[in-house]
């Protein structure tokens, strides 16, 4: 037990030599142990260290010594008691010190392990600068080796199959499964002009199953069967969007007469895009110009139902009942997933009832999930 | 002997000392906890080790053992600790955010871009590369058409910022190839975000497309908008009538790619999204010059004629295409609307026409559809104030409109 505090036998010359050896070793020591950690945390995360974790993990070194000295001796240097102020001033100093070359051994780490490992320091603070530094550390996902085709839709090119499959793509390091995913489709889409793209991805970031599917561009593939689309010449009225009835009138000095009824698609100049039947196509003369008249309609939401259907898992598969299959004489209640359309013959049944029969000779759209419209299809005796 | 200013002196120092030591041990210690248990240890835990362990040391140093004229220096460094110790409880758990947790996939570590580049990341994160001036040819192959080659100069693409060089590169090779229809592309980014391309066109684009026995003929005539490559058409000429595939279309007066690739085309395939029109842009209307691909046999009236008549015909579409189709045609429509009590009765009646394709409830998401819509629900499943798809005859159903107008409805339909 320590009473008084007791001085050195002096604080002279020698004293303040042997201090000052002392503390400038412990900072070397300091300096030297955070250039290490530095390097290491540069290296595992491939982000500068902060300055505070450097610093305390640092100057903790030369702090672990002084204690143990400190408990084992009794006393810190040199004999002086724990009480009297050199050995305060000697502690502080090799904290002051300590700190300093801390500081500079941080420095030095950081700029040891961006040369080494060929990490691009980037300088500037901020929420941008974080993302670019986030890309030095990325992780690798492989896709499958077999590439499938979403359900639904049109194949993809078999080229674009064969340069995705097994292909290895880099990705940030933390991104939540969900991310990752979007991320993959986003970049299959735009990348490689995939239309659809259907990925699971498992817990672990690995990728078990992708399905893509091909997008429709052009008109074709949006025409309804019996329906083509004509460019004619005329004005359309201002404002008219996709989905308006027009009326085609051509008219002479003599007469007015309706030439055809259609829908409007689009138009560019004083040529008009116009959806008709089929059959209407040739009593449009080629070098005329036609007047379009719009008339009233019902509103229609069935781009959107169509667009919710495409989102969703639910699709429509057409099945065609022939004599022998068993789906003929089926009611249209048992059928699994919902019938949406029975095409016979000339007749169109909409949405028909729960018991009326299929016959041989329909064709039947069944709307419902892929395990129902498997079932449906398994009705059949050979698969197609 | 001790006076105040010593007493701080040697009260800072021993706070100094044991605090950083103490301060190490529960630093790791969070981050420990952190990072394998994925608990945050509480702050006010990580204090009452901290003075305990003072404490303890103290004890057993002997420092705490003096008597009242040394409060002043122990209450210092009690304070000292307590701040260093609260100091390395936050930096515990940084280090645990920022160390990469360990996963089943390789990590590669690789060059990114640099701090210049940082002016050319926009908002969202994307980075805006554009090429460096000049596109080169690649050796060995045609060189590349000059439009193409401008339009390669001019055009800029957005790529995320937080990848590698490496993969950016790739990326925008992939990305290129698509959008501008190369056969080789060869890229390499800088750390400023600024690319030197090289590349080579397809070959043999028009040819490799037309199938075997089949011819390629361009023709003049009036086009359709949004006529794209691989749409079914007729050509009526004088007289004759062939079918045939469309492959290229040019219209009569050509805006500058650029702009006639965004603005006139409200379909474009997703192939290209950003910078310069896609491979085979749909064509914007009018007169112009389609090419298509016709049987040999009829390939003969294509070249006598000089201008014929263009009819897109229907090509392959989906079953639920062609089921929506058959329904409209049928009159019978599809609305969006917002249930109420008498929509709700109108469904529950058995005799109406008016059927409940989907429902998606006002509240929380139904499960199963990612979306929150149940397909083929129950009628009597639907509450006032649920979206609803109700299918039925048109007239009947004109009357069941949504409040809002439908661009709202759109949005909040995602």
């Amino acid at each position: 037990m320590i009473e008084t505090p007791v001085a050195p036998a002096a604080i002279d010359a020698s004293w303040t030599h042997t201090a000052l050896l002392h503390i400038l070793g412990y900072a070397l020591l300091a300096g030297l142990m955070t250039t290490g950690v530095a390097f290491v945390y540069r290296k595992a995360t491939v982000r500068p260290i902060p300055v505070g974790t450097a610093v305390l993990a640092g100057v903790s070194f030369p702090a672990l010594l002084l204690s143990i000295e400190w408990l084992f001796r009794d006393t810190v240097i040199l004999g002086s008691s724990l009480d009297h102020y050199s050995t305060g001033a000697y502690i502080v100093g090799v904290f002051v010190t300590g700190t300093t070359t801390a500081e500079a051994g941080r420095r030095i780490g950081d700029h040891l392990a961006c040369g080494v490992f060929e990490i691009t320091a980037v300088d500037a603070r901020g929420e941008v600068a974080d993302l670019v530094r986030a890309a030095g550390l990325s992780v690798a996902v492989t896709l499958p080796e077999t590439i499938e085709d979403a359900e639904g839709y049109r194949p993809v090119d078999d080229d674009v199959k064969r340069a995705l499959a097994e292909r290895t793509l880099l990705f940030p390091q933390r991104l939540s499964v969900d991310e990752l995913a979007a991320r993959l489709r986003t970049r299959l889409e735009r990348d490689y002009g995939v239309g659809h793209v259907h990925v699971d991805v498992a817990a672990d970031g690995s990728v078990e199953r992708l399905a893509l599917g091909a997008l429709r561009s052009g008109i074709s593939s949006a025409l309804p069967p019996g329906r083509a689309v004509v460019a004619v010449r005329g004005d359309s009225p201002e404002n008219a969007s996709v989905g308006d009835p027009l009326e085609v009138w051509r008219s002479s000095e003599r007469s007015r007469e309706l030439v055809a009824t259609g829908t409007y698609r689009s138009s560019r100049g004083d040529v008009t895009s116009i959806l008709v039947d089929e059959d209407d196509v040739d009593a449009f003369e080629a070098a005329e110009t036609y007047r379009l008249l719009t008339h009233p309609d019902t509103p229609d939401d069935s781009n959107e139902l169509r667009a919710t259907v495409r989102r969703t898992a639910e699709t429509v598969t057409k099945v065609a009942v022939t004599d022998s299959s068993p789906l003929e004489g089926e009611f249209v209640g048992w059928i699994p997933g919902t019938v949406l359309v029975v095409q016979r013959e000339d007749e169109v049944l909409a949405l028909p009832d729960d018991k009326e029969t299929l016959a041989g000779g329909d064709t039947a759209y069944v709307f419902g999930t892929p395990p129902q419209l498997r079932a449906v299809a398994s009705y059949e005796p050979e698969s197609a | 002997m001790a006076g105040t200013p010593v007493e701080v002196l040697m009260g800072i120092s021993y706070g100094l000392l044991l605090g950083s030591v103490t301060s190490l041990g529960t630093g790791t210690l969070v981050a420990v906890v952190r990072l394998y248990a994925d608990r945050s240890v509480p702050q006010s835990v990580v204090a009452a080790v901290s003075l305990v362990g003072f404490g303890a040391f103290g004890t057993v140093v002997g420092v705490l053992d003096v008597g009242a004229d040394q409060t002043l220096s122990l209450a210092i460094s009690a304070l000292v600790v307590l701040l260093l110790a609260l100091y390395a409880h936050s930096l515990g758990e940084r280090l645990a955010e920022a160390i990469p947790r360990r996963t089943a996939q390789t990590t590669e570590r690789n060059r990114t871009l640099a701090a210049d580049a940082i002016d050319a990341i926009d908002a969202v994160g994307h980075v805006t590369i554009r090429s460096t001036g000049d596109v080169r040819d690649v050796d060995g192959y045609p060189s590349l058409p000059p439009s193409v080659r401008v339009r390669l100069e001019r055009d800029s693409w957005r790529l995320p910022a937080d990848l590698p060089l490496a993969e950016l590169e790739s990326r925008l090779q992939a990305r290129l190839r698509t959008a501008y229809d190369l056969h080789t592309v060869e890229v390499s980014i800088d750390g400023r975000g600024r690319a030197t391309i090289a590349a080579s066109p397809a070959t043999k684009g028009v040819a490799s497309r037309v199938p075997d026995g089949w011819r390629a003929a361009s023709i003049r005539a009036l086009l359709p908008t949004d006529l794209a490559p691989g749409d079914e058409v007729r050509v009526e000429t004088d007289g004759e009538t062939v079918a045939g595939t469309v492959l290229d279309t040019t219209t009569a007066a050509p805006t500058e790619p650029a702009d006639c690739g965004e603005r006139d085309r409200p379909r474009a395939p997703r192939a290209a999204p950003d910078g310069g029109g896609g491979a085979h842009p749909a064509s914007s209307g009018g007169d112009g010059r389609v090419t298509v691909a016709v049987p040999t046999s009829d390939a003969g009236a294509l070249v006598d004629a000089d201008r014929g008549r263009v009819v897109v015909t229907p090509g392959e579409t989906t079953a639920e295409f062609d089921a929506l189709s058959l329904l409209e045609r049928a009159g019978t429509a599809a609305r969006k609307v917002v249930v109420d009590e008498e929509l709700k009765a109108t469904l529950t009646d058995e005799a109406s026409d008016v059927w409940l394709f989907a429902l998606r409830g006002a509240g929380e998401r139904a499960d199963g559809s990612p979306d929150g819509w149940q397909f083929g629900p129950e009628a009597d499943a639907a509450e006032a104030g649920d979206r609803a798809f109700v299918v039925g005859d048109q007239h009947r159903l004109a009357r069941f409109g949504l409040d809002e107008p439908n661009a709202a409805a759109a949005m909040e339909g995602r």
